[in-house]
């Protein structure tokens, strides 16, 4: 995996099934029981690339993780949420505000072990670190544009605690979009028109190429055409 | 700061909160976080956690404190009582229980009449004051009176009324001699026989030896020991505080005849359904052991010591610990297995032990249970003991009733509370000493056991994020309950030093709790009585507290400054507390094995209106916790 800061991976273009990181260390202050910050991170791809893989880094202070909410909105306007407030409502921590804990050191990711909402401890910091699972499946994400602008936002939802982000990692792997390739294997050949056919007839919704929700001509041909014009 | 007596409405209002069975029912359970606590083998191997002879936690007594029982003879009631006083003096409290009912005066040997009121001509041969009583009616204040060094003889005191008026002489004369007494047993059970024990010092013989016995309904037994026998045993059959006073006589060496008493207060607690051996469970890293459930909420305290074998040595592995409700189980972090390398195969529970969560008193003790573990595979042994080892992870609670909200004491954020004690009608610490966040703790007047209290804190610090505790006598005590069985605020604590600091807590007890329980037979309490804070409670408590929550306790105890004279903080508590005191704990008794001693300072006493300043008010130790605190 390649680690990139912002302004070189601008200068660059995502291959198939390579997974880039991009990190931005802006060390913004997290405004105290305040408005959202949002973070931005441009990730720079062809406009056939998705979503494969992804995960996100944050190394943040903060006196009182409980009071953070942390999402990831992509450039295409879908929002996950990766930390609620962990430990609210309680999961047995001390007190009503969540986990106590300071500093996050952690990657968002689907494969973690460990839940972000209660990796909480009293003693360990960074009290959320290591691979832990976000709130929501990075998963959501799949299969989506993954060029553009990425933003990781950021609210503190109670007073007297504050923090600053010191750095967002966004790693993605991509995959090249063709649609025509049906069996993802990256060549367009006898296997792709057959299994296409069999989709049709089984009216899965891979064969809607032109997504009005009906398996017709129009179907056939948008296919066709695809096939025709072949694969990146 | 003196308690103020309240009046018979806001007693009423102050029972009703704690005892109505509307208001009990607003108060629903709450599942309350609780720790899984656990103790390294270093603590079980120290006897830190292992339950004490109750031989070695007598009440020592070198007073008597004698009932007065009027006589009706021409035209008033009249109790005299001859008093052999020694080269050093006596020391006479006089405590009726209608303020004003007693006329009193002392006959000196030579037969001249003494006075005993404040305005009575001045006699160089006794000196006559006042005093309070602390945690007795401590809005009024008893007459006392002391004969001076050097005027030895027979002395006598009468007490004159135009009513049949009760009450107590306390007493100390005659030679430097202590009783001491002790229950022989510290699970001391309703429909249980419950034995004390006595004996003197310096080689008096005991010629005899009576318990009165109050019982929680008021009903009185006395029970007189066989000729020469040093134990009286009494039958409890109701469960609930037995205040008990022994009364022994002895003759000395040189043939002075010698009489003490010593003052008790004795939980019958309800015995509570056997634990019987557990079923063991497992899973990849914890071992559960599952005792008997019972069907009722009542909160206990269940612990236990884990054995193993390491190459055929027995081992110790872990203490373990939590409060338990309708379900009864411990756990063992297996890691505690891999650290000690012992064969899951010998496994034995040890000293499982079952406390009433308020008295303290142990309901019942399983010496061993083997609980062998054939097929386990264990996680591998950590470098050093981790602290959620020691503690557990948030995941069980266990239903409480949380006390009644009264105050909600401050705000949100992370603060520094100020907490008072038992019995206490005020915050005892000038805020103005204390800077920052601040909090402060109030639930006045009331008698809290250590539990009961500490889920007041719980409840008063909800507001809060996080706290540290500045604390004063029974409200340190109750900061390192919570901290130990809880989970709260103080986990959270940022900043600073220390998490729990505190001045005058009598972690080892007070005798003053049995003779408050006594006195107050005749007084009536302000706030009631305590078991948790009686010196047999307070070591059942210290056995349930490892180290690692002792280690978070900065304590400092006091006591009068000791001068060439005769001195003390309460010339009445004197005579009840082994010297050096502060009024109300012996400095003996304020120690706390394993926590951070900072120290004994003279010239310092337990509250307001003792001889020398309140302890809670030294400004410099104040600004020291001030910074110190974690908050």
């Amino acid at each position: 995996m390649k680690r990139l800061s912002a302004s070189t991976a601008a200068l660059l273009l995502t291959t198939t099934a390579s997974a880039i990181d991009i990190c931005v260390t802006p060390n913004t202050p997290i405004p105290d029981n305040g408005a959202e910050i949002a973070i931005p991170i441009f990730f720079i791809a062809s406009d056939s690339e998705n979503v494969s893989s992804i995960n996100l880094e944050i190394i943040m202070t903060h006196d009182w993780v409980g009071d953070l909410l942390i999402k990831l909105r992509s450039p295409n306007g879908i929002t996950i949420t990766l930390l609620d407030q962990p430990g609210i409502p309680s999961a047995g921590f001390p007190g009503p505000f969540g986990c106590g804990g300071q500093d996050i050191s952690c990657i968002f990711t689907d494969s973690a072990i460990n839940q972000a909402e209660t990796i909480c401890s009293t003693t360990l910091t960074p009290v959320i670190a290591g691979p832990v699972i976000p709130a929501m499946p990075m998963d959501t994400f799949l299969a989506q544009p993954a060029a553009g602008l990425w933003q990781v936002l950021i609210t503190d939802q109670s007073p007297y605690d504050t923090g600053t982000l010191l750095q967002a990692c966004l790693s993605i792997t991509t995959n090249i979009a063709c649609p025509a390739d049906i069996t993802a294997d990256g060549t367009l050949d006898f296997f792709d028109i057959s299994a296409f056919l069999t989709a049709f007839s089984n009216n899965d919704p891979i064969a809607d190429f032109t997504a009005d929700g009906s398996f017709d001509f129009f179907d056939i041909s948008a296919f066709l055409a695809e096939f025709s014009a072949g694969c990146p | 700061m003196r308690t103020l007596f309240p009046s018979i409405f806001s007693s009423i209002v102050a029972a009703c909160i704690l005892f109505c069975p509307s208001v009990l029912g607003a108060q629903p359970l709450t599942p309350v976080p609780i720790k899984q606590i656990a103790a390294p083998p270093s603590d079980m191997v120290s006897g830190l956690l292992t339950l004490p002879d109750p031989a070695t936690i007598p009440v020592v007594s070198r007073s008597a404190l004698v009932p007065v029982k009027a006589l009706f003879n021409e035209g008033q009631w009249t109790w005299s009582m001859p008093i052999s006083v020694q080269q050093r003096g006596a020391r006479i409290a006089l405590l009726p229980a209608d303020i004003g009912a007693w006329s009193a005066k002392l006959t000196a040997p030579d037969q001249s009449s003494i006075p005993a009121r404040l305005n009575a001509p001045p006699d160089k041969r006794v000196h006559i004051g006042t005093d309070a009583l602390a945690w007795v009616a401590q809005d009024r204040d008893f007459t006392h009176l002391s004969i001076q060094p050097n005027n030895q003889g027979a002395w006598v005191l009468t007490i004159t009324s135009d009513h049949e008026a009760a009450g107590f002489i306390l007493i100390d004369s005659g030679p430097e001699i202590a009783l001491s007494t002790h229950v022989t047993t510290l699970s001391t059970l309703q429909n249980q026989p419950i034995t004390l024990e006595s004996k003197f010092s310096n080689a008096v013989r005991l010629t005899s030896l009576t318990a009165e016995v109050t019982s929680p309904s008021g009903r009185i037994m006395t029970e007189l020991a066989p000729a020469g026998a040093s134990q009286v045993t009494f039958f409890p059959d109701e469960a609930g505080s037995h205040s008990v006073r022994m009364i022994a006589q002895g003759i000395d060496l040189q043939g002075e005849h010698i009489f003490r008493t010593t003052q008790h207060l004795i939980d019958a607690a309800q015995p509570a359904p056997l634990i019987k051996s557990p079923t063991v469970t497992t899973d990849d890293n914890h071992v559960f052991f599952a005792f008997a459930p019972t069907t009722t909420t009542r909160r206990t305290i269940l612990a236990a010591e884990v054995w193993g074998r390491r190459d055929g040595v027995l081992t110790p592995v872990a203490w373990i610990s939590t409060i338990v409700g309708s379900t009864r189980a411990l756990t063992l972090d297996a890691r505690w297995i891999a650290l000690a390398e012992v064969d899951p195969g010998t496994l034995e529970l040890r000293a499982v032990r079952l406390h009433d969560i308020n008295s303290f008193v142990l309901l019942e003790i399983i010496d061993r249970i083997p609980v062998p573990i054939q097929r386990l595979t264990l996680p591998q042994a950590p470098d050093s003991i981790t602290p959620d080892m020691l503690t557990g992870t948030f995941k069980q609670s266990v239903p409480s009733r949380l006390p009644p909200q009264i105050t909600q004491s401050a705000g949100p954020g992370h603060r520094l509370m100020l907490i008072h004690g038992y019995c206490t009608d005020a915050n005892p610490y000038p805020v103005s000493h204390f800077t920052g966040d601040l909090a402060v703790f109030e639930d006045f007047n009331q008698s809290r056991s250590h539990d009961e209290f500490a889920l007041n804190l719980l409840a008063q610090s909800a507001p809060m994020k996080s706290f540290g505790v500045v604390a004063h006598s029974q409200g340190g005590i109750a900061s390192l309950h919570l901290l130990n069985f809880y989970w709260s605020g103080l986990d959270w604590a940022r900043g600073g030093n220390r998490l729990i600091q505190t001045v005058g807590s009598p972690y080892q007890g007070t005798a003053l709790a049995g003779n408050a329980a006594v006195l107050g037979d005749i007084f009536g309490f302000g706030c009631g009585e305590n078991e948790s804070l009686s010196y047999s409670g307070s070591a059942s408590w210290l056995s349930l507290i490892p180290s690692a929550p002792r280690q978070q306790v900065y304590y400092h105890t006091t006591s009068f400054e000791d001068g060439f004279g005769f001195d003390y903080c309460n010339i009445i508590t004197d005579l009840l507390l082994s010297d050096p005191d502060d009024g109300v704990i012996e400095r003996s008794a304020g120690q706390l094995p394993s926590a951070n001693n900072m120290g004994h300072l003279e010239g310092w006493c337990h509250t307001t209106g003792m001889r020398d300043p309140a302890q809670c008010t030294d400004h410099a130790r104040n600004s020291i916790m001030n910074q110190e605190a974690k908050r």
